[in-house]
C-alpha cells in the first residue's frame, strides 16, 4: 500500500480483487482500496488486468451520484490498486439480513437509485454487464451506488460481437443464455428486474444451477416465450427448445404483497424480446414511481446491524401486552 | 467514443494550445529543433502503425491485424506521454509498444487471436530487455524485428536503453503519466457523421447526389489517420479535426469547392478550423520532404540515452491525484 | 423534529386516501357508517376448509387469518410483506412493531374465540385501530362497529313500540263532547295489513345482523366496556370525528332506520 493510505482491515474478496478498508492520511477519510489480483502466470503476461483497465477507463470519465467514484489509482510493479469511496454495505448483505424488513418505500427508493445510475450509464452508451445485489453498494447515508465495472464496456458500435458469457448466471437475460452475440441495454434491465424481485422475496428469483436450468427456472415463472412474443428467438446461436411447466403461478401470486404497479414494472423488465423490454428511462416513468407510497428518504434505508429503536423495548418490560397497550398511546 | 466529449477527461485535461505543447516539450527541445521534433512525430506514428500492422504478419499471428482505432489510441497515448515526460526519461520504443499494448486492451480488441497478438506486442517491447527468456517463439519475433526495422529505417534497437524496464512497469508508468485518462475521442466518427451531413445537404440543395462518395470517404479516412502524425490531436476537438480532414481530403481530390456551400452553414470556430487545416498541410509538406531512411538515423543518433530509465513509482504516486 | 413535519402531512393525506377507498371495509370505530357500502363486509365470512377449526390456537390464528382467500385480509398489509420477504427467524409481532402501515394483530383470545385487530401503525408506539374481526370455530366475521350495533339495538327496541302506537291510534277516537276515547272494534282487514308489514319488517331485522351477532355480541360488548373505560374511549372519539367528513347527517340517512318513519311512498323506494 502506498504511504498515503493506511490499511484498516480486509473487507472482502472477489473473483478478481481483494478489497481493504483504509484511511486516507491526507484527508482523514475512510476509503476502500481494491487490490486487483495478479491471477495465473498466463494472465500476468497480459500486464495490467483487463478488468482493472475497464474500471479505470470508464470511472475516470463518468461521474454520477449513483455510481461509485474512483478517487485514485496506485500503481506498483506487479499490482494495481484502485481507491474508491468507502461504502458501508452492499445490497446482498441487506437482502440476507433477516433483521431487516424492507418496506415498499424502501424498495421503491432502492429501485429508483439503481435505475438512475443505470440510466446514466446507458445514456453514455455503457453496458454494465454484471449487475447483481453484490455490485450495488449502500453507504450510511442511504446512497446506492453501482460498482464493479470489470465487465463494463461501450456498446452501440455496429458489427461488433460481444461475448455472451457475461453477467452472473442468476441475473442473466434469456438472450444471453441463448448465446446472443449482439445485445444491448436489455441485459442490464433484466438484471435490475431480478434484483427488485430479490428485494421483495429476499431470495434470488431464478437460482439456476446451469444455463439450461436457468432457462427452465425463468420459464417456470414467466411462461414460455412464443414466436409472437419473441420472433427472433429461434435464430439464436444456442437456442434450445424447453418445455415449460404447464401452469405458471403468475407474478401476482409470487410477489403477493407487491402493488400492481410494481408487478407491471417487473413484467416490463422481464419481457422476453430484448427489443420490447423497458429501458431505464421508460422504467423511471412508470406509474410505480408516481404512486404512493413514495420513496422513503435516503437516510431511512435500513443497514445491516443497525440497532432497532430503543423505545420498542420499553414497552415489553412493563408487562402489558404490547400491541394492546399501544392502541391508546 | 460515445461519452460526452465536452465532459470527458480528453476535453478537460488533454487539449492544449500550441505554446503550451512546446513548453511542455522543453526538455527535448534542448536536443531537437521544432522541425526535427515534427519529423519525429511522423516517425513514431509510422513506427507504431508498422508494429501494429506488419508485426502481425509474423509467424505467430497470421492474419491478425489491429484496427485503426487501436493504432490511433496508441499514438495519442504516446504523444500525451511525451508531453509530460522527455525522451530522456524513458525509451520511446518501449513506450510505443506499451502504448499499443495498452490501447489493445482499452479498445477491447477481442478477437479469437487476440491473446496471441498481445503476447506478440509484449514481445516487441521485450526485445528491449536483455533479460527476457529466449523461447523459440520469442526468438522468431526478435529476429523479425531486427530484420524489419533496419530494412525500413536503418535503425536498430538500443537494447540497453531500458535495462531495468519490464513491460508491466512501463505499462503502469504509462497509465500513471496519462493520469488514467484512457478514453480517447477520435476524429473518425465525427468525420463520418459530418460527411453524411454534407451528403444530405448537397442532395437537398442541389438535387444531385454526390459523385464518388465512396472515394471521398476513403480519402477523408486517410487524412484523418494522417492527422495522427502531427499535433492536432492535442490541440483541437475531434469534430474540428474531422471537419479539417474533410476539407483537406476534398482539396486533395481537387473538389474543394463542392464543400463551400455547406461549410458556410456549419456552426464552428472558423479560426480554429483554419489553424487545424494549416497544421495538417504543414505536416504533409514535411512528410513529403522526409527521407525516412536517411533522416531517422540522424534523429535516432541524437536520441538522449535514458539516464533515469524508470521513474520510481512512489514518486509518481504523489505527483497526481484525481 | 423538523424532518417529521412533512412526514406527518404525508401520512394524513394517505389516511384520507385510504378512507375514501376502503370505507367499505374499514370503519372508524365510533364514526357513522356509510351503511350502503358497509353492509356487505358485515355479512361476509371466511372459512378455510383445509384447516380444521380445532387446530386453531393462539399461535397460529394469525396464520389462519392471513390467507389470500380471506376477504378481510389486505394483500399489501405488513403481515403479507413479512410473509413475502420470508422473514422466518423473528416473531411477526416484533417485525410489525418496526413497520408502518396496515397490520393485523391478535388482540384477544379465549379459545375458541379469537379477536384480530386490523390497525394502522404510524410509528413504533402509535397505532390506530381500523376494524376488529373475530374468529370463532374457524369462521371469520367482521365485528360490527359501535354505531351499527347501537343503531341496531335502538331500532330493535323502537320498532315494537312504534307498531304498538300505530295499532293503538287506530282505536283512538275524538269527539267534542266526550273528548278522547277508545273504540275497540274488530277490523280484520287492517290487522292483516299490519301483520304483513310486521313480517316484512322482521325479516329485515334478521338480515341486519347474523344470528351470532344478535346473540353473542352482548358478551363482547361487556368485554369491551371493561377493557376500555369511558374516558379513554372519549379521546378516541375526538380523533375519529376529525377524520369523519359528516358525522351528524349519517344517522338520519341510514337505510335501516328510514322505512319505519317514512311515508309509504318513501318506503317503496327503499325496497
Amino acid at each position: 500500500m502506498s504511504k498515503r493510505y493506511e490499511t484498516i482491515r480486509h473487507l472482502g474478496e472477489g473473483q478478481f480483487a481483494n478489497v481493504y478498508m483504509a484511511k486516507d492520511l491526507e484527508t482523514g477519510e475512510v476509503v476502500a482500496i481494491k487490490k486487483i489480483k495478479l491471477g495465473s502466470r498466463e494472465e500476468a503476461k497480459d500486464g495490467i488486468n483487463r478488468t482493472a483497465i475497464r474500471e479505470i477507463k470508464l470511472l475516470k470519465e463518468i461521474h454520477h451520484d449513483n455510481i461509485i467514484t474512483l478517487r485514485d489509482v496506485i500503481g506498483h510493479r506487479t499490482s494495481i490498486q484502485l481507491v474508491f469511496d468507502f461504502m458501508d454495505t452492499d445490497l446482498e448483505h441487506v437482502v440476507k439480513d433477516q433483521s431487516i424488513i424492507l418496506s415498499p418505500s424502501h424498495i421503491k427508493n432502492i429501485t429508483m437509485q439503481m435505475l438512475l445510475g443505470m440510466e446514466f450509464l446507458h445514456t453514455h452508451w455503457i453496458l454494465h454487464r454484471d449487475l447483481k445485489p453484490n455490485n450495488l453498494l449502500l453507504n450510511n447515508m442511504g446512497r446506492v451506488k453501482v460498482t464493479d465495472f470489470g465487465l463494463a464496456r461501450f456498446f452501440g458500435s455496429p458489427n461488433r460481437n460481444y461475448t455472451h458469457q457475461v453477467v452472473t448466471r442468476w441475473y442473466r437475460a434469456p438472450e444471453l443464455l441463448f448465446g446472443a452475440r449482439s445485445y444491448g441495454v436489455g441485459i442490464d434491465i433484466w438484471s435490475i428486474g431480478c434484483i427488485i424481485a430479490e428485494l421483495l422475496l429476499r431470495n434470488p428469483i431464478f437460482p439456476g444451477d446451469s444455463d439450461i436450468d436457468q432457462l427452465v427456472k425463468i420459464f417456470n415463472v414467466l411462461g414460455c416465450p412464443t414466436d409472437e412474443s419473441w420472433p427472433t428467438m429461434k435464430t439464436m446461436n444456442s437456442y434450445v427448445n424447453i418445455k415449460p411447466q404447464n401452469e405458471t403461478p403468475g407474478l401476482n401470486f409470487i410477489f403477493s404483497a407487491a402493488p400492481q404497479d410494481l408487478i407491471d414494472l417487473m413484467t416490463g423488465m422481464w419481457v422476453f424480446d430484448p427489443v420490447k423490454r423497458l429501458t431505464c428511462t421508460q422504467s423511471l416513468q412508470m406509474e410505480y414511481f408516481r404512486a404512493q407510497p413514495y420513496c422513503c428518504l435516503d437516510e431511512e434505508l435500513p443497514l445491516p446491524n443497525k440497532k432497532p429503536a430503543k423505545r420498542t423495548r420499553r414497552l415489553e418490560e412493563d408487562g402489558s401486552h404490547p400491541a394492546r397497550r399501544l392502541i391508546f398511546d | 467514443m460515445a461519452l460526452d466529449f465536452w465532459k470527458s477527461s480528453h476535453a478537460q485535461q488533454w487539449i492544449f494550445d500550441k505554446t503550451e505543447i512546446w513548453k511542455q516539450r522543453a526538455e527535448d527541445m534542448k536536443t531537437y529543433s521544432e522541425e526535427e521534433y515534427s519529423r519525429l512525430n511522423i516517425f513514431w506514428a509510422n513506427f507504431i502503425t508498422a508494429v501494429a500492422t506488419e508485426c502481425a504478419h509474423s509467424q505467430a499471428n497470421v492474419g491478425c491485424k489491429l484496427r485503426q482505432q487501436v493504432i490511433a489510441t496508441a499514438i495519442v497515448y504516446f504523444k500525451r506521454f511525451y508531453l509530460r515526460q522527455s525522451f530522456r526519461d524513458m525509451c520511446p520504443f518501449l513506450v510505443a509498444s506499451t502504448a499499443l499494448f495498452l490501447a489493445c486492451k482499452v479498445e477491447e480488441h477481442t478477437t479469437l487471436s487476440v491473446s496471441s497478438f498481445l503476447k506478440n506486442t509484449a514481445l516487441v517491447s521485450r526485445i528491449t530487455m536483455p533479460h527476457s527468456n529466449h523461447t523459440p517463439d520469442r526468438i522468431n519475433n526478435l529476429n523479425y524485428i531486427k530484420e524489419f526495422l533496419p530494412k525500413r529505417w536503418g535503425v536498430a534497437f538500443e537494447t540497453n536503453s531500458a535495462k531495468n524496464g519490464v513491460l508491466y512497469d512501463s505499462e503502469f508508468i504509462l497509465v500513471e503519466i496519462l493520469d488514467c485518462c484512457l478514453v480517447v475521442h477520435h476524429a473518425t466518427r465525427p468525420m463520418f457523421e459530418l460527411l453524411e451531413d454534407w451528403k444530405q445537404h448537397t442532395l437537398t440543395s442541389t438535387n444531385t447526389p454526390v459523385k464518388d462518395f465512396d472515394q471521398i470517404e476513403i480519402q477523408c479516412q486517410k487524412v484523418v489517420n494522417d492527422t495522427l502524425r502531427c499535433d492536432v490531436g492535442l490541440m483541437f476537438a475531434p469534430h474540428c479535426i474531422g471537419l479539417a480532414s474533410i476539407s483537406v481530403g476534398m482539396e486533395l481530390m481537387g473538389r474543394g469547392e463542392e464543400l463551400e456551400d455547406w461549410l458556410v452553414e456549419v456552426d464552428t470556430d472558423m479560426d480554429k478550423l483554419a489553424d487545424c487545416i494549416n497544421q495538417i498541410y504543414t505536416m504533409y509538406q514535411l512528410w513529403r520532404s522526409f527521407d525516412e531512411k536517411e533522416e531517422v538515423k540522424k534523429l535516432m543518433a541524437k536520441l538522449p540515452k535514458p539516464n533515469t530509465p524508470i521513474p520510481p513509482p512512489q514518486q509518481q504516486q504523489s505527483s497526481y491525484h484525481m | 423534529m423538523v424532518k417529521n413535519q412533512p412526514k406527518y402531512i404525508k401520512k394524513k393525506k394517505e389516511r384520507c386516501f385510504q378512507f375514501e377507498n376502503y370505507s367499505g371495509k374499514m370503519m372508524p370505530r365510533m364514526g357513522p357508517p356509510s351503511s350502503s357500502k358497509q353492509e356487505p363486509t358485515m355479512f361476509m365470512s371466511f372459512r378455510n376448509p383445509q384447516w380444521p377449526a380445532n387446530f386453531i390456537n393462539r399461535d397460529n390464528v394469525l396464520d389462519y387469518f392471513c390467507n389470500q382467500g380471506n376477504v378481510f385480509y389486505e394483500m399489501n398489509s405488513c403481515n403479507q410483506q413479512i410473509k413475502m420477504q420470508n422473514i422466518t427467524n423473528r416473531s411477526v409481532d416484533e417485525c410489525l412493531r418496526n413497520m408502518q402501515g396496515i397490520q393485523y394483530v391478535l388482540w384477544y383470545s379465549q379459545p375458541p374465540l379469537y379477536i384480530v385487530c386490523k390497525q394502522r401503525r404510524n410509528n413504533a408506539t402509535n397505532v390506530s385501530p381500523i376494524a376488529y374481526y373475530y374468529v370463532i370455530n374457524g369462521s371469520v366475521h367482521q365485528a360490527p362497529d359501535m354505531h351499527t350495533l347501537v343503531q341496531s339495538r335502538l331500532l330493535g327496541a323502537l320498532e315494537p313500540l312504534r307498531n304498538a302506537f300505530g295499532e293503538v291510534t287506530n282505536y283512538s277516537r275524538y269527539n267534542t263532547a266526550k273528548g278522547y276515547y277508545w273504540e275497540f272494534k274488530n277490523k280484520p282487514s287492517m290487522k292483516k295489513k299490519e301483520e304483513e308489514k310486521k313480517e316484512e319488517d322482521e325479516r329485515k331485522l334478521e338480515e341486519r345482523s347474523t344470528n351470532f351477532q344478535k346473540t353473542r355480541t352482548l358478551m363482547l360488548l361487556n368485554q369491551l366496556f371493561t377493557e376500555m373505560p369511558a374516558d379513554e374511549a372519549l379521546e378516541k372519539i375526538d380523533v375519529e370525528e376529525e377524520e369523519d367528513p359528516k358525522p351528524e347527517e349519517a344517522p338520519s340517512t341510514t337505510s335501516a332506520g328510514e322505512p319505519k318513519f317514512a311515508e309509504p311512498a318513501a318506503r317503496a323506494t327503499t325496497k
